[in-house]
C-alpha cells in the first residue's frame, strides 16, 4: 500500500520529478556524450585507417631503394607485408594558368590504400588519379600537365609530361587538410600514378606493415612500434650498405670506361685502382618513419584529445546542480508530507519504509534520467562534435556509433549516489522527530534582520515590499546557496560560449591585419638571381609598393619524439608594412646570427621558453641549430623567422631567394595585380590574404556549432534550476501566498511579491557568475588545441554584458511560465486549518 | 428595505470527478450595519463555506449575496480583488501573519494597499501591542500574533470585518480579550463583525445570531440585549 502512495505521487507531482529527471539526464547525457566521443573518433580513426590499411613504418635511404630490399624486409618476422613506392614532387600547370606543386606517389597494392570518390584506379602507365580534397569530379576525363618549369631531374623521372586523370581519391596517408610544403614551394594536394608511370628504376621509399594490430593512438600501438625500429634500423642500413656497394661498382665500373684504354704493361701490374672522387656517391643516410610522424595520423590523435579535456570540466556542474536539485526537490516534498509521514510512523512503519518512499522517487526519477541522457548523449553529442572536426579531415565517414556500458555504470552509480544521498538526508533530517511531532504543524522559520536593515539611509528608502524581498532572500540560506551556483553557472557557461567565439573569430583579422599586414606573398618557381629580382620589380612597378625578397621553406621542428611542421623565412629584415613580430606591446627585433623568433603556439607546445636552443630539419635533413630570442604572438600556422646569415652559414649554401612579401601600390586592383603575377613565367604562385582570410573564416564558422551547444546547454540548466527553486519557493510559502491574496492584493502584485525575490537573486547570481565564467573560459581555451591554431583568451566586453542579460531572460521566461500557477492558488483551500 | 448584507437563496456545491457535495443550500438570511453576528453550528456545517463567499474567497453556485445593495456575487475576479482589498477584513483562526515582517509591517501589509487605511501605528496602539511593533511573529505569543491579526484587519478600515474562529487556538482568558477587543472595535467605530464560532455561548455577546446546520439556515434570531464579553462565562 505505501508503494502504491508512491506511485501516485508520481503520477500527481510530475513536474517535480521531471526536474529531477531532465537535470540527471542532461548531466549524464554531456558528460557520457562528451566521453564517448573520444572515443568514437579514436574507433573511427582506427577503422579507417586499418580498412584502407595505413603504413605503420616507412623506410627511406637517400640512395633509394630495390625490389631486393623489399624482399629483405619482408623476412623479418614482424613484416607483414611492405612495398615499394616511388615518391616525387613535380610543379604541374593548372587551368587558370598558375602552377602548383603536387606529391605524387606510386599506387601500391595492400599499404596505403586509396578511397576512390569518383572514377575508378589508374591502370595505365599514363593515367593518374588526383586528391579529392583539392579536385573535384569534374577535372575527370582531363589531363594533368607537367609544368615546363620543371627541371631537367625532375622531368627525367616521369615517364610522360601529361596524365589522364581518371578519378579523384582520398588517401590515408593524407588523412589531414595539410598537404605540407616542398623545395619547389607550397603543396596544393597530391597525384597517385602507377609505378609504370615513372621511369626511374628504384624506390623512393618502403612501406610496411607490421603483423600485431593493437588499438589506435594505444601505450600498447607505441611500444610495440618503438620496439621494431631498431631491428628494421638494422635491416635497412644493411640494406643501404648492399646498394652503396653496388652503386660503387658500377660507378666504378663507368669511370674505368671512361679512362684511356689499358696497354699490356698496366695490366701486368694488376687492375687499376679507380676512386671515386668527393661528393659523387656520397654515404647513404637512413631514415625509418613511424606514424607520428603523419600529420594527419598525429592530428586526429591530437583532436580527439581536446574533447576530453572539455569533458572534465562541463559535467562536474551538472553533477553539482543535479545534487542541489534533488536535495531541495525531496527536502520539500518530506516537508509537505510531514503530517503523513507522522501518520506513518504513529501507525508502526519503519523509518526505512517511510523513507523508502523517497528514495525510490528520486531513485526512479535519476534512472530513467541516467538512462535517457546516456543515449540520447552517447548517441548526438558525438555526432555534432564530428560534424566540426570532419571538414579537417579527409575521413568521409560517418562518426562510429560507441555505447559505452561501462561509463554508464559508472554515471549512474554516481548521479544515483548523489540523487539518493541527497534524498536521504533530507528525509532523515524530519524522520528522527518523534512522530507526535510530525503531526504537528512545523513551526515555520523565524524572521530575521537582515544585515542591509542596519544602514538605515538605504533600508528606509527601499520601498516596503521590496524590504520583504530582501529579507527573503537571505532568510533561506539553502536556496540562495543553489541558485548562485545553478544560476551563476548559467551566467558562467555563457560567458565561456561567448568567450569561445570571442577568442576565436578575430584571429583571422589579428593574423592578417596585426601580425601578416602584407597583401601578397609571391612564390617563385626557381631561385631568383639578383638580376631575376630586378627584373620582377620592374615589370610589376606599378602595383608593387613595398616588398621584401625572402627564402621560405617548410622544416620540422625537433623535439623529444615528435615534430612540427614550421614555415622557416630567412630573409634581411622584414619591416613592419610586411610583418610585424610582438609580443604584446612589445616589438621584436630581427633576429641576429644562428637566432630564431618563432611563434607562441609552437613554444608552449613544445615547452619553449626564450634563451632555449632549437633544431629544425629540412626535407633533406639538413639541420639548423638556433637560439629563441623571442616569442611572437601569431594564430594561424607555424612561423620562424631567422637571418639571412644564419641559413647560409649553418646549411652552407646560398639563400635561394623563391618568396616575396609584397604590399599592393594605392589605387591598385588585387585581382588584377594578382593574374598579372599569375602570368609573369618566374612566378609560381601567390598567396592573397584575402583568400586566405575567406578560407579560414568558413573552417571557423564550424565552431560556431560548439558555441551552440554551449548556450543550448546554459539555457537549459539555468530553466531547470530556477523552475525548481521557484516550484518549491511557492509551495513553501503557499498559505503566505494565500493569505496576500486575501489582504486583496491584484494578481500582478501577487506575483511581483513572489517573484520579486527571484529575479534579485537572479541578477545577484549571475554577476557572481562572471567570474565563474572567465576562469571556465580560460581552461576551455587552453583544452582547445588545434595544431596550427592559437586562439588565446579574449572575452569581449559586451560578451560581459550578454551573458548576465541572456540568463536574466531565462529567469523572466520561468516565471511568466511559473505565473500560470500563482494564479491557480485556491486562497481556501491553502488556509485550510488543521481541525 | 435595503439591508446591509443579504444573503438570498445561497447555494454551494463542491464537484469533484463524480462526487457532489453539497456545502450550503438555500441560505437566506439579512445582517444590518454595525451589527455584531455571530454564527454558530457543529463542525462540517458550513460556516467556514458561507464567510469564505461572503469575503469574496469563493463563488457561490447558486443564489445571490449583497452589499449595500451591490450583487457581490456577480463580480468579476479582479472586482472580488478589489472588494477583498477595500472592503472586507478578515481574521483567521490560525492567524496567517507574513513570518519575515515584523507585527507592524505585517499591519503595513495591508494597509499600504487599500483606498483609505488607518494609521498601522495607531491601530497596533488600539490593540494593546505599542510595545512589541518591532516583534516578529515568532517573538509574539498566540493572543498577540492574533491580535496583530485583528489590526491588520482595522487597519484597511473595511466595511465588514470577517472572524473565522478567532479564539479557536487560544485559551479561555486570552480569547475572552480577543472577543472583547472585536466587541469594542464594533461598537466604538460601528463597524460590522462577523464573527464564526462552535461555541454557542458566544451568541450572548451578538446583536443577531444565525444557527447554520448541514448547509442550511436552521434560525436566525435578532439579540436585543446583547452583553459585554466580560460577563459571559463558559
Amino acid at each position: 500500500m505505501i508503494y502504491k502512495n508512491t506511485i501516485r505521487q508520481i503520477r500527481g507531482s510530475l513536474g517535480r520529478f521531471l526536474a529531477i529527471f531532465a537535470i540527471v539526464a542532461l548531466g549524464v547525457g554531456f558528460f557520457a556524450g562528451l566521453r564517448v566521443s573520444e572515443e568514437a573518433f579514436r574507433k573511427t580513426g582506427e577503422e579507417y585507417f586499418e580498412e584502407l590499411k595505413l603504413y605503420d613504418f616507412r623506410l627511406v635511404s637517400t640512395l633509394g631503394l630495390t625490389e631486393q630490399d623489399v624482399t629483405e624486409i619482408l623476412k623479418l618476422s614482424e613484416v607483414e607485408h611492405a612495398a615499394g613506392s616511388v615518391s616525387s614532387d613535380v610543379i604541374i600547370r593548372d587551368l587558370d594558368g598558375s602552377n602548383g606543386v603536387l606529391h605524387t606517389h606510386s599506387v601500391i597494392s595492400g599499404i596505403n590504400c586509396l578511397d576512390v570518390k569518383a572514377g575508378r584506379l589508374p591502370a595505365a602507365a599514363d593515367e593518374c588519379v588526383l586528391d579529392a580534397r583539392k579536385y573535384s569530379e569534374d577535372k575527370i576525363g582531363g589531363y594533368l600537365e607537367l609544368s615546363s618549369e620543371n627541371s631537367e631531374e625532375t622531368f627525367s623521372r616521369f615517364k610522360y609530361d601529361k596524365y589522364k586523370v581518371v578519378g579523384i581519391v582520398n588517401s590515408p596517408y593524407y588523412a589531414n587538410f595539410e598537404r605540407g610544403s616542398s623545395s619547389l614551394g607550397a603543396v596544393a594536394g597530391f597525384a597517385y600514378l602507377t609505378p609504370e608511370g615513372y621511369t626511374v628504376d628504384y624506390y623512393t621509399e618502403i612501406f610496411l606493415r607490421l603483423k600485431q594490430r593493437h588499438t589506435l593512438y594505444s601505450e600498447e600501438e607505441k611500444a610495440y612500434s618503438e620496439a621494431c625500429e631498431p631491428v628494421l634500423e638494422e635491416r635497412l642500413s644493411e640494406c643501404a650498405a648492399n646498394r652503396y656497394e653496388e652503386l660503387k661498382e658500377e660507378l666504378k665500373k663507368e669511370l674505368l670506361s671512361s679512362l684511356p684504354p689499358a696497354t699490356e704493361e698496366s695490366l701486368g701490374q694488376g687492375m687499376p685502382e679507380v676512386t671515386i672522387p668527393d661528393g659523387m656517391l656520397p654515404e647513404p643516410s637512413v631514415y625509418v618513419l613511424g606514424r607520428s610522424t603523419n600529420v594527419g595520423y598525429v592530428g586526429l590523435e591530437n583532436d580527439s584529445g581536446i574533447v576530453s579535456g572539455i569533458s572534465k570540466v562541463f559535467p562536474v556542474f551538472f553533477f553539482i546542480v543535479a545534487a542541489l536539485v534533488c536535495v531541495t526537490t525531496m527536502t520539500r516534498m518530506v516537508e509537505e508530507q510531514r503530517v503523513q509521514n507522522g501518520t506513518l510512523k504513529a501507525l508502526g512503519y519503519s523509518d526505512l519504509a517511510i523513507a523508502g518512499q523517497y528514495l525510490f522517487y528520486s531513485g526512479s526519477a535519476s534512472f530513467s534520467g541516467c538512462v535517457a541522457g546516456f543515449f540520447v548523449g552517447s548517441r548526438y553529442l558525438p555526432m555534432v562534435i564530428w560534424e566540426i572536426y570532419h571538414i579537417m579531415y579527409t575521413i568521409e565517414r560517418p562518426i562510429v556509433y560507441l555505447l559505452d556500458f561501462k561509463l554508464f555504470a559508472f554515471c549512474t552509480i554516481l548521479f544515483l549516489i548523489a540523487a539518493l544521498g541527497a534524498t536521504w538526508f533530507a528525509a532523515a533530517g524530519d524522520l528522527r522527530e518523534a512522530a507526535a511531532e510530525l503531526i504537528r504543524p512545523k513551526a515555520p522559520q523565524p524572521g530575521k534582520r537582515v544585515f542591509l536593515e542596519r544602514i538605515d539611509v538605504i533600508w528606509k528608502h527601499l520601498k516596503f515590499l521590496h524590504k520583504v524581498s530582501i529579507r527573503n532572500i537571505f532568510l533561506f540560506k539553502k536556496r540562495m546557496f543553489m541558485m548562485i551556483v545553478g544560476v551563476g553557472g548559467c551566467t558562467a557557461l555563457l560567458l565561456t560560449g561567448f568567450g569561445i567565439r570571442d577568442s576565436i573569430q578575430p584571429i583571422v583579422d589579428y593574423q592578417y591585419n596585426e601580425i601578416h599586414v602584407y597583401d601578397l606573398a609571391v612564390s617563385f618557381l626557381e631561385p631568383q638571381s639578383p638580376e631575376a629580382q630586378e627584373r620582377f620589380l620592374a615589370n610589376h612597378a606599378t602595383d608593387i609598393g613595398n616588398y621584401s625578397f625572402a627564402h621560405t621553406e617548410t622544416m620540422e621542428l625537433m623535439t623529444n619524439g615528435s615534430s612540427d611542421s614550421v614555415l622557416l623565412v630567412a630573409a634581411k629584415e622584414l619591416g613592419p608594412t610586411l610583418i610585424r613580430l610582438q609580443n604584446g606591446s612589445e616589438s621584436y627585433d630581427w633576429p641576429k646570427k644562428d637566432e630564431v623568433i618563432l611563434d607562441y603556439r609552437l613554444a608552449r607546445a613544445n615547452d619553449i621558453s626564450i634563451g632555449d636552443v632549437v633544431e629544425f630539419r629540412d626535407s633533406e635533413f639538413h639541420t639548423l641549430t638556433l637560439k629563441v630570442v623571442g616569442i611572437f604572438d601569431n594564430y594561424i600556422r607555424d612561423y620562424a623567422y631567422i637571418c639571412e646569415e644564419t641559413y647560409e652559414t649553418q646549411l652552407e649554401t646560398e639563400l635561394e631567394i623563391n618568396t616575396a612579401y609584397m604590399n599592393l601600390s594605392e589605387g591598385t586592383d588585387a585581382t588584377e595585380a594578382v593574374s598579372k603575377l599569375l602570368g609573369d613565367d618566374a612566378v609560381a604562385s601567390v598567396d592573397a590574404t584575402e583568400d586566405q582570410i575567406e578560407m579560414i573564416g568558413n573552417m571557423l564558422s564550424s565552431l560556431d556549432y560548439v558555441i551552440l551547444i554551449v548556450l543550448v546547454c546554459a539555457g537549459a540548466l539555468a530553466f531547470i534550476v530556477i523552475y525548481n527553486l521557484t516550484n518549491i519557493s511557492i509551495r513553501e510559502r503557499i498559505r503566505e501566498i494565500a493569505t496576500i491574496k486575501v489582504l486583496g492584493f491584484y494578481e500582478g502584485e501577487t506575483a511581483a511579491y513572489v517573484f520579486r525575490e527571484n529575479l534579485i537573486l537572479t541578477l545577484i547570481s549571475s554577476l557572481a557568475g562572471l567570474p565563474m565564467g572567465v576562469a571556465l573560459h580560460r581552461y576551455v581555451m587552453a583544452q582547445i588545441k588545434i595544431k596550427s591554431m592559437y586562439f588565446g583568451h579574449r572575452i569581449l566586453p559586451m560578451s560581459y554584458v550578454w551573458a548576465p542579460v541572456i540568463t536574466f531572460l531565462f529567469a523572466v521566461l520561468v516565471d511568466i511560465f511559473m505565473y500560470f500557477s500563482l494564479k491557480k492558488i485556491n486562497m481556501t483551500e491553502s488556509l485550510k486549518s488543521i481541525d | 428595505m435595503e439591508h446591509f448584507i443579504q444573503f438570498e437563496n445561497v447555494g454551494k456545491t463542491y464537484i469533484s470527478g463524480e462526487v457532489k457535495v453539497k456545502a450550503l443550500e438555500h441560505v437566506n438570511f439579512t445582517i444590518e450595519k454595525g451589527e455584531i453576528c455571530v454564527i454558530v453550528g457543529p463542525s462540517g456545517a458550513g460556516k467556514t463555506t458561507l464567510l469564505n463567499i461572503l469575503g469574496g474567497m469563493d463563488k457561490l453556485s447558486e443564489g445571490k449575496i449583497f452589499l449595500e445593495g451591490t450583487e457581490i456575487s456577480a463580480f468579476s475576479k479582479r472586482e472580488l480583488t478589489a472588494y477583498r482589498r477595500h472592503d472586507v477584513g478578515f481574521v483567521f483562526q490560525f492567524y496567517n501573519l507574513i513570518q519575515n515582517l515584523n507585527a507592524l509591517e505585517n499591519v503595513e501589509l495591508a494597509s499600504q494597499i487599500c483606498k483609505n487605511p488607518l494609521d498601522a501605528s495607531e491601530v497596533m496602539e488600539r490593540v494593546g501591542l505599542g510595545e512589541r511593533k518591532k516583534n516578529f511573529p515568532s517573538q509574539l505569543s498566540g493572543g498577540e500574533q492574533q491580535r496583530v491579526a485583528i489590526a491588520r484587519a482595522l487597519a484597511k478600515n473595511p466595511k465588514l470585518l470577517l472572524c473565522d474562529e478567532p479564539t479557536g487556538a487560544l485559551d479561555y482568558v486570552t480569547g475572552k480579550q480577543i472577543l472583547k477587543l472585536l466587541q469594542d472595535t464594533a461598537r466604538q467605530t460601528k463597524m460590522t463583525v462577523i464573527i464564526i464560532t462552535h461555541n454557542s455561548a458566544l451568541t450572548a455577546m451578538a446583536d443577531r445570531v444565525i444557527k447554520v446546520k448541514n448547509g442550511t439556515v436552521v434560525e436566525e434570531t435578532r439579540n436585543e440585549t446583547p452583553i459585554p464579553v466580560e460577563e459571559i462565562s463558559w
